[in-house]
């Protein structure tokens, strides 16, 4: 097979292009701090987890699982059945997981869902009104949150004051506070002790890094 | 040399080029439009069997550009095989990942989306030159 002068181009820009992209691909992979290295300092851990953040598990396990999550955002919704299914998975084990509100602008709806969350915490029902967000993330409309708060059983005239309460709207502004302190910059971000997890969203992405925090 | 498939390779070069740079920095994708790329790339189809899917994206866009710089009325016999099985290939893995983004991560990354166009244009380019001619593959 000859080659043609134009097939030999050709040829050359292509070879060139891939040399380009690896090397570029190279040098970028080599200045990346590794993923594992990124720890919140002593000084900001109080932020991570306060006194009345939604919280499953104990107190005192010996790995907490923090997401600063916005109910409208899309990789939230990803995330959220492969958290339900960790959840379900160290339910006997020493791990804590605990929700934090990071509502995002641009998200239209995104400031009421977290307050609605909280609001329906006041009943103690927020994860069954957590899960019930994220799985119908896509109608967050107003009406939709009092859809919601009946169909998991909430008192329905308390959760609406509860809405409009200062305190939820204050819980929130702290939630957003705790996560800029702690370089949050979008969601969801998850830290896992004092590791802000960077990996993928899947059980045993997730799994390895609570494994090895419980065998510390 | 085919002129058509010669762009397709290089735009799909530039696409994945960028993904794989993007991966490898690990660093969001800045998406065209919508917030799908972030949930592609942290999802656990963003690797194949420990390869990030963005590098079987240049290996084949690149396979693609080397046929189509190789392309004449001579080598039509040879190539039209290797063509229809990167092509057929190409569009299979697209519409598979297109399904994935669809049914099971519910977001759509623009970049994917742009790629697998890309792979639509090479078949229906690689079915006109076959058409045209008797194959006999």
């Amino acid at each position: 097979m000859t080659l043609t002068s134009d097939a030999k181009f050709i040829i050359g820009v292509l070879v060139v292009t891939i040399i380009v992209i690896g090397g570029g691909a190279y040098i970028t992979s080599k200045k990346t701090t590794p993923t594992t290295s990124k720890t919140v300092p002593e000084s900001l851990m109080q932020n991570l987890v306060r006194e009345d953040s939604p919280t499953i598990g104990k107190k005192d396990a010996k790995v907490t699982v923090v997401e600063f999550g916005d109910f409208q955002c899309p990789a939230c919704g990803t995330l959220h059945p492969v958290l339900k299914e960790v959840k379900k998975k160290y339910a006997d084990a020493s791990v804590r997981f605990v929700f934090r509100q990071f509502p995002l602008p641009q998200h239209e709806n995104a400031l009421l869902a977290a307050k609605a969350s909280l609001a329906a915490q006041k009943q103690e029902k927020f994860w069954e009104y957590h899960d019930a967000l994220f799985e119908h993330q896509t109608n967050l409309k107003a009406d939709d949150f009092i859809t919601y708060a009946k169909s998991i059983g909430l008192d329905v005239e308390k959760f609406t004051q509860d809405l409009k309460a200062s305190t939820v709207a204050d819980a929130v502004q702290r939630d957003r506070a705790d996560g800029n302190a702690l370089g949050v910059r979008s969601t969801p971000t998850l830290f896992i002790n004092d590791i802000q997890y960077t990996g993928k969203y899947s059980v045993a992405d997730l799994s390895a890094v609570i494994e090895a925090e419980l065998a510390k | 040399m085919h002129k058509g498939l010669v762009i397709v390779s290089f735009l799909g070069l530039l696409i994945s080029g960028y993904l794989t740079i993007t991966y490898a920095s690990n660093t969001p994708i800045a998406c065209i439009s919508g917030e799908g790329c972030l949930v592609a790339q942290l999802s656990p189809y963003s690797s194949f069997m420990g390869i990030q899917t963005p590098i079987y994206g240049l290996i084949y866009y690149f396979a693609l550009g080397i046929i189509a710089a190789l392309w004449s009325e001579d080598t039509r016999q040879k190539l039209q095989l290797p063509l229809a099985i990167l092509t057929g290939a190409g569009l299979s893995v697209s519409i598979l990942l297109s399904s994935i983004e669809a049914f099971v991560l519910h977001a759509w990354c623009s970049w994917c989306v742009a790629s697998a166009l890309l792979t639509i244009v090479a078949f229906i380019m690689f079915w006109k030159v076959s058409s045209k001619h008797d194959t006999h593959i």
